[in-house]
């Protein structure tokens, strides 16, 4: 199954690079790693359709890198940088880290590189157009998850596959796995379902969808939470879908901090 | 005690502007109370230490730096000095470092660089503290913490707790018999999140059963108050020797905000009678962290009554009692 999911999707990718014109490079899914030697995977821009039943809408969205794995405490510990996790191990992805925290990272990895941050420390607001990393938009997440599927999960829509793909309820031991122990999406990355669920840069807003512009959706204005995807250890498979929403308002707050929130950063490519 | 508690068990602050020494009702008699507080407030872009009577009166500023934030007053047990934090510098490049004044603000010294959290051992002698956790960059979070320090007043020397693998502990307090420090610890240890009590001449440390921020004791050491979220005090009794030093059963709920708003910083009076606190709308409650409209209040642990103490909601946090 898999295989035939990467051969459409490389498909697709082939012929919309044919009709855009563009170049082949430009359009292909292609691992890389960043200068610091992190590894992440190239999304050529493109169209999806975003959400499922009544909320399914179309959404365009330019060229990005993400990171292949979810930030791990080993990421962290390099930039020198508060390890909060609950469960320890270099390999395991970090956990228990606020939003800030996560927005943190990004413009220190993005220092380390010699990039320019995306976030601003005092308002917490994203430049998108600085080169630097940043938590993904809502629906960035959801295209890269999706990895050219169509169906609910992006190995299919059988949720007995859940376990090849995903560390949750079933399967984690009551607590997070090290990165990337599981088979990835058609696209290469790991871990886009479960482990722990990733915060996205969007602020939560149920009714999004209803006005959200069709390019490049980047969240509501204003809202007391944040965007969560993917599902973490301890949810149940009925939970996992590409398409499910899910938010969190421990953006600050080390009271309610939790062991099943991570991240992982993606950077502009145009 | 238990049945009085229970009878006082959930008092509700409204989010109303009352004037210093008044509540809705029912209120605490705050002229009653003869102590003063210690807290810091924001002025002039800038955090200072305020000196001021329990009802709210004689407020008077301790410093009165531009460029410095001095915050987290510890006032000693004979009430003749101040330990607090000193923010220099801003962003990623800001530091914290400990200092020690006279009660009046003056022979302001240097106690330890890159430290923070630190409370004072019943006797005066020690002070114990955590040092900032990371050298590349500052960071507001209290659990950005590494190690355990004591600092010894009469010799001028630091040691390190002989337990080197505490680490992530914040809001410490040393207990009245001298024996324990508590913390809050977050992500350390092999913990989530919870507070423990640690042996100051051992190695030991151990879970206080209590989940939530900032245990902190009664004077007489029988029991302790801490927030159990940013929403809600509760106290119950203690007993270090215990295995499970708080039971379950004597938690009692004490006070409680609406949505929207949140206490934080409890502090008990010398006499173990109130309790002050700080109190505002949804806001970054640690220590450096922007408050607005948050205000220092006083809660009388008998009745539950509660009052307001200053009123201006200039950030107005960490009050601590002059014995």
């Amino acid at each position: 199954m898999k295989k035939i999911i990467t051969i459409f999707a490389v498909t697709a990718v082939i012929l919309s690079a044919a009709s855009c014109g563009k170049k082949k490079n430009d359009t292909a899914v292609k691992d890389i790693k960043s200068k610091s030697g992190i590894e992440m995977v190239f999304l050529p821009g493109g169209e999806f359709i975003m959400g499922d039943g009544p909320d399914a809408h179309t959404v365009r969205l330019s060229p990005f890198y993400i990171d292949k794995y979810e930030v791990t405490q080993e990421m962290f510990k390099k930039i020198e940088l508060p390890n909060p996790s609950h469960f320890k191990g270099d390999k395991n992805p970090v956990e228990m880290v606020a939003w800030v925290n996560a927005a943190v990272y990004c413009n220190e990895r993005s220092l380390e590189e010699g990039l320019t941050p995306c976030y601003n420390e005092d308002t917490w607001e994203c430049n998108f157009d600085a080169d630097g990393y940043r938590l993904p938009t809502e629906a960035e997440w959801e295209y890269a998850a999706r990895a050219g599927s169509k169906e609910k999960y992006f190995f299919g829509n059988e949720q007995k596959n859940m376990k090849n793909y995903a560390i949750y309820s079933k399967n984690s031991s009551g607590k997070t796995a090290p990165a990337g122990t599981r088979k990835p999406n058609p696209w290469g990355l790991y871990d886009m379902y479960g482990n722990v669920a990733e915060w996205c840069n969007d602020i939560f807003a149920d009714n999004y969808y209803k006005s959200s512009p069709s390019s490049d959706p980047r969240g509501p204005e204003k809202g007391k939470g944040r965007v969560l995807r993917g599902g973490s250890w301890n949810e149940p498979e009925e939970f996992f879908s590409s398409a499910m929403r899910a938010m969190d308002e421990s953006i600050n707050d080390a009271c309610i901090l939790r062991d099943t929130i991570g991240f992982r950063c993606v950077r502009k490519a145009d | 005690m238990k049945k009085i508690y229970t009878f006082f068990t959930v008092i509700v602050l409204a989010a109303s502007s009352l004037p210093a020494g008044q509540s809705n009702a029912p209120a605490v008699n705050l002229s009653a109370i003869k102590y003063k507080l210690v807290y810091e407030t924001f002025e002039n872009n800038s955090f200072d230490l305020c000196i001021i009577n329990a009802d709210g009166t004689e407020k008077k500023k301790l410093t009165n730096t531009s460029n410095i934030h001095e915050m987290y007053p510890k006032v000693s047990p004979d009430g003749k000095k101040i330990s607090y934090l000193e923010d220099t510098g801003e962003g990623r490049n800001r530091k914290r470092d400990i200092y020690l004044m006279n009660i009046d603000g003056s022979g302001r010294r240097l106690i330890s660089k890159n430290s923070r959290e630190q409370c004072w051992s019943p006797d005066g002698r020690f002070i114990a503290f955590v040092k900032s956790e990371s050298t590349r960059r500052f960071s507001l979070d209290s659990w950005s913490t590494k190690g355990l320090f004591i600092y010894d007043l009469t010799t001028g020397q630091v040691r390190e707790h002989a337990n080197k693998t505490l680490e992530h502990l914040y809001s410490l307090g040393w207990s009245p018999d001298g024996k324990y420090i508590t913390a809050t610890v977050l992500g350390g240890m092999g913990l989530k999140h919870t507070n423990i009590g640690i042996e100051v001449n051992g190695t030991r440390y151990f879970l206080l059963n209590v989940t939530g921020c900032r245990p902190e004791f009664s004077p007489d050491g029988s029991s302790i108050g801490w927030g159990r979220t940013d929403f809600e005090f509760d106290i119950a009794k203690i007993n270090m020797s215990r295995s499970v030093p708080v039971s379950d059963r004597d938690k009692i709920p004490f006070l409680q905000v609406k949505k929207g708003y949140e206490v934080y910083h409890l502090d008990w009076s010398p006499d173990g009678r109130y309790i002050a606190f700080s109190f505002g709308p949804d806001g970054e409650q640690h220590v450096g962290g922007t408050a607005k409209g948050w205000n220092i209040c006083i809660a009388e642990i008998a009745t539950g009554k509660w009052a307001y103490v200053t009123t201006d909601g200039n950030q107005n946090k960490e009050p601590d009692w002059i014995p």
